[in-house]
C-alpha cells in the first residue's frame, strides 16, 4: 500500500504536481461562484437588494479571493517565483500560449469582477470609505468612476459572464493543450472542467453563505442554486462517460491511457470512489431518496456541498495525475 | 508533507530490512553476482580426481613459480586472486586444462590471449563452464555482444590480485569502448 | 520510464512508424522554408554501440550539471539468446521539432525556435520555470537546470561548439560515426545525402511535431508484427 501510494504520487512522466490541481480547483470555484452570483442577481425579485443576499455576498468573497489564492499557488510553484512578473510583462510574446492567454484573462477578470463587486456593494463600500478614508472619496474621483460603471452595468455583467465561462474552460484547455499525454489531450476536458467548476462554485458559495451569512433553504437564490446543480452534475456524468467511451474509440495510446487510469491502481480508486461515488452518484442519490423536509435542512445542504467539493477536487487530482501517467 | 512522506519511506525501509538483518547480516556485494554458486568444488567428484588435480597443478607450479627466462614468461602467482585457490593448489588446471604434452606442444594447454593458439570459442568456453550467461548479462550487458567476437582475457586479468576491469570508472570504460571500436573501424573490421 | 521504454520498443518494430526511405527526407526538405539553415541530426541505430561517449561529451561541453542530462542513450532489453543476443539503442534528446509543442505552450516566449538555424532553444533568463514546456514535450527531454532553475535541453550545442564553428560535441565524440549533423536545406550536405540513402524513421511523428531528429532503425533479429 505504502509502495503503491509512493508510485501513484511520484512517477517519471509526472511534471505537474498537486499544487496545479489545487490551482485548477480554486479557479473553477471562482468561475462557478461568479456565474451563480450573476444568475441569482438576474433572477432576484426587484424589491430585494443583491447586496443583502447571502449567496451573492459569499460569491463576492470567493470570486476574487480564489483567483488570488490560485495565482499565489502558481507563483510559488514556479521554479523561479521571484521572476513571476515576466509572465505579465512578456505575456504577449507568444500569442498562442494557453497559459499566456490565461494570464491576460486573469487580469481582465480580476478588474471586471472587482468593478462589479464595487457596484453591487456600493452602499456598503461608501459607508466604509466615508468612515475610514473620507479623503479618498474626494481625491480619487471614485464617485465618478462608480457612476460610470453603473451606467454600463448590464454590459459589464454580460462581459463578466463570458469571462467566467472562459476561466472555467481555461482550466481544461491548460491541460488539453498537452498532446504529450493522451488522457489530457481530450476535447471534452474544457467542458468537463467548466461543468465541474460550476458545481464546485455553487457548492462553495452555498457552504460559505450557510456558515457565515446564515443562509438557509428559504434564502432567495437557494432553490435556484439547487435547480442548477442537478443538470450540471448530470452533464458532468455524461461528459465523463463520453470521455471514457470516446477514448476507447481512439488510437492505441488513448486506449492504453484510459485503461491505465480507471481500471486498477490508486488513481482508479480516486476516480471510482472520489469522482464518481462521492462527487456524482452520492449527491444524485441523496437528492432522489430524501424528502423535501430533509432537503431543506442545513445539514443536508452543507453535506451535499462538501461532497461535491470533495468530488471536484478528486476529479482535478485524478485528471492531473492519471493523465500524466501515460505519455503519448 | 515532505517530512511525513520521508518518515513513511524510512519506516517501510526499516521493515523491509529486518528480515535481512535477521538472516545474519550478510552483505551482498555486486561482485558476488559473478561468483558461481557451485564454486571450485565442481571440478572434482571424488578423492581420486582430487589427487590427480593436485598432481597436475604441482607440475604447473614447479616450473611457473619462477620466471621462464628462455621464453621470457614471468613467474605466475594466483594466490589471493579470485580464481586462485590454495585448496586446489593454485587451481591452474581449472582453466588451463591438463598439462598434456606441454611445453613440448603448446596447444595441449589452453591459453588465454588474443594471439593464443587456443581458438577463441574454446578460450571463452572455459569461462562459460562456471559463469552462466545470466550472471554475465547481469554483471555487464556488453558480455552479450562481445562473447563471440573477442576473448575474455582481452579485458579480464585473472592472475592479478584484482581484475582491473572490474569496477572500472565510467570515463575509462567509455574510453575503452571508443578506442577499441575506433581501431576496429580504422582497420575495417580486422582486429 | 519502464512503461514508455517498452512502448518504444514495441513501436520500433511496427511498420507504421517508418517513413519510406529517402522520400520523407526529401519531402520535408522541399516543403519547409525557414530563412537560413535548418539543422537536423541522424542517429544511425545500426552503427551505434551504446558506448555513451556522446552522453559524456555533451555533459562536459555544455556544462550540464549532474542529475540531469541533455542526451541519454537508452538500451533495449536483449534481443535473442546468448551468445547471439544484441541490443537496440535509442537516442533520447531534443528532436528540434519544427512544430514544437514546448515552444507553442511557453507563456513568456522563453522557449523559441531560432530562425537562423531552426534550432529550438531556451532564453534562460526569460524562463520563469512554470514547467509547461516540460509537460508539453512528447519526447520528455526537457528538465529544470538545478543551477539556473530554468528549463533546458539539447540545443545542438548552439552556444558552445556550433558557435565556435565546430560540430556538436556528441557528433565529434562518436567512435562509430553513428551521428550525422547538418543543414537540411543544403542538398549537398552529408545529412541530406544520408537521408536519401538510408531507411529512416522519426519518433512519434504522428503527433505532428515534425521532429528533425532522424533515426536509422536497427531491425536485425526479430521484427514484431
Ligand atoms: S523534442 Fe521536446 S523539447 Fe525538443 S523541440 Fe520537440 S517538444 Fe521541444
Ligand atoms: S548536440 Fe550538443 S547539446 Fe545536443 S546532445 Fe549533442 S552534445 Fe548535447
Ligand atoms: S557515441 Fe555514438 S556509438 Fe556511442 S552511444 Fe553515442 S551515438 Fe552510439
Amino acid at each position: 500500500m505504502m509502495e503503491s501510494l509512493q508510485q501513484a504520487l511520484h512517477f517519471d512522466s509526472l511534471v505537474w504536481h498537486w499544487p496545479i490541481a489545487i490551482y485548477l480547483f480554486v479557479l473553477g470555484i471562482s468561475s462557478g461562484a461568479m456565474c451563480l452570483a450573476l444568475f441569482i442577481k438576474w433572477k432576484l425579485p426587484s424589491a430585494e437588494k443583491a447586496a443583502k443576499n447571502p449567496l451573492i455576498k459569499a460569491a463576492a468573497i470567493l470570486v476574487p479571493s480564489m483567483v488570488i489564492f490560485g495565482l499565489v499557488i502558481l507563483v510559488f510553484d514556479l521554479t523561479k517565483p521571484l521572476h513571476f512578473w515576466k509572465v505579465i510583462v512578456y505575456q504577449f510574446a507568444n500569442p498562442t500560449s494557453v497559459m499566456g492567454r490565461g494570464v491576460t484573462l486573469f487580469i481582465v477578470y480580476q478588474i471586471t469582477t472587482f468593478a462589479w463587486i464595487a457596484l453591487v456593494f456600493r452602499k456598503e463600500l461608501e459607508t466604509l470609505l466615508a468612515r475610514f478614508m473620507p479623503w479618498a472619496m474626494k481625491i480619487l474621483g471614485i464617485l465618478w468612476l462608480w457612476d460610470l460603471i453603473a451606467k454600463v452595468e448590464r454590459q459589464l455583467e454580460f462581459v463578466i459572464a463570458i469571462l467566467a465561462v472562459l476561466l472555467g474552460v481555461y482550466t481544461g484547455f491548460l491541460l488539453s493543450a498537452l498532446n504529450s499525454y493522451p488522457l489530457l489531450n481530450q476535447p471534452v476536458l474544457p467542458l468537463l472542467f467548466l461543468a465541474s467548476g460550476l458545481s464546485s462554485g455553487i457548492a462553495a458559495t452555498i457552504l460559505l453563505a450557510t456558515t457565515f451569512f446564515s443562509a438557509n433553504a428559504k434564502t432567495s437564490g437557494m432553490t435556484l442554486s439547487h435547480r442548477l446543480e442537478q443538470p450540471i452534475v448530470w452533464s458532468e456524468l455524461a461528459l465523463l462517460i463520453i470521455l471514457i467511451i470516446g477514448m476507447n474509440f481512439g488510437g492505441e495510446m488513448d486506449k492504453v491511457s484510459i485503461d491505465a487510469a480507471i481500471s486498477g491502481g490508486f488513481w482508479a480508486g480516486v476516480f471510482w470512489v472520489g469522482v464518481m461515488g462521492i462527487g456524482i452518484l452520492l449527491p444524485l442519490m441523496m437528492n432522489q431518496i430524501t424528502s423535501i423536509k430533509v432537503k431543506h435542512s442545513n445539514a443536508f445542504i452543507l453535506s451535499s456541498a462538501v461532497l461535491t467539493l470533495v468530488g471536484v477536487m478528486s476529479l482535478r487530482m485524478f485528471i492531473l495525475y492519471a493523465g500524466q501517467m501515460t505519455p503519448a | 508533507m515532505r517530512l511525513l512522506q520521508r518518515s513513511l519511506i524510512f519506516m517501510s525501509l526499516c521493515i523491509l530490512c529486518l528480515p535481512g538483518l535477521a538472516a545474519g547480516n550478510k552483505v551482498v556485494s555486486e561482485r558476488n553476482i559473478l561468483v558461481p554458486a557451485a564454486d571450485f568444488e565442481i571440478q572434482v567428484e571424488n578423492k581420486a580426481e582430487m589427487e590427480k588435480l593436485i598432481k597436475e597443478n604441482r607440475r604447473c607450479i614447479r616450473c611457473h613459480q619462477v620466471e621462464r627466462k628462455l621464453k621470457k614468461i614471468p613467474a605466475v602467482t594466483v594466490q589471493g586472486a579470485a580464481h586462485g585457490s590454495e585448496k586446489f593448489y593454485d587451481n591452474c588446471t581449472a582453466c588451463h586444462g591438463d598439462k598434456g604434452k606441454h611445453p613440448k606442444q603448446d596447444v595441449s594447454v589452453i591459453s588465454f590471449a588474443a594471439h593464443s593458439p587456443t581458438p577463441l570459442a574454446q578460450q571463452n568456453g572455459q569461462c562459460l563452464k562456471c559463469h552462466t550467461p545470466v550472471e554475465l548479462r547481469k554483471a555487464e550487458w556488453t558480455h552479450d555482444v562481445h562473447y563471440k567476437k573477442i576473448n575474455c582475457a582481452s579485458c579480464h586479468k585473472l592472475h592479478d590480485a584484482v581484475d582491473p576491469i572490474i569496477n572500472i570508472e565510467r570515463k575509462s570504460r567509455i574510453k575503452l569502448c571508443v578506442d577499441c571500436h575506433h581501431s576496429i573501424n580504422e582497420s575495417q573490421g580486422e582486429l | 520510464m519502464d512503461y514508455s521504454r517498452r512502448k518504444f520498443l514495441a513501436g520500433l518494430g511496427a511498420t507504421t512508424m517508418f517513413a519510406t526511405a529517402g522520400v520523407a527526407g526529401t519531402s520535408v526538405i522541399q516543403t519547409l522554408v525557414i530563412d537560413g539553415k535548418r539543422y537536423g541530426m541522424i542517429h544511425d541505430e545500426t552503427l551505434c554501440i551504446g558506448c555513451e561517449a556522446c552522453v559524456d561529451a555533451c555533459r562536459e561541453t555544455n556544462n550540464v550539471p549532474e542529475g540531469v542530462s541533455r542526451l541519454e542513450i537508452i538500451r533495449s532489453e536483449p534481443r535473442g539468446e546468448f551468445p547471439n543476443a544484441d541490443y537496440q539503442f535509442f537516442r533520447k534528446s531534443c528532436q528540434h521539432c519544427e512544430d514544437a509543442p514546448c515552444v507553442n505552450v511557453c507563456p513568456t516566449g522563453a522557449s523559441f525556435i531560432d530562425k537562423k538555424t531552426g534550432i529550438v532553444d531556451v532564453h534562460a533568463d526569460r524562463c520563469v520555470g512554470c514547467m509547461y514546456c516540460i509537460a508539453a514535450c512528447p519526447y520528455k527531454v526537457r528538465y529544470i537546470d538545478p543551477v539556473t532553475k530554468s528549463a533546458d535541453k539539447c540545443n545542438f550545442c548552439r552556444d558552445t561548439n556550433l558557435a565556435k564553428g565546430q560540430l556538436p560535441a556528441c557528433v565529434q565524440s562518436c567512435p562509430q560515426q553513428a551521428l550525422v549533423f547538418g543543414d537540411l536545406n543544403d542538398p549537398n550536405s552529408e545529412i541530406v545525402k544520408t537521408l536519401q540513402q538510408k531507411t529512416i524513421y522519426r519518433y512519434k511523428k504522428h503527433l505532428g511535431t515534425k521532429p528533425k531528429m532522424f533515426r536509422v532503425p536497427d531491425l536485425k533479429g526479430e521484427i514484431e508484427l
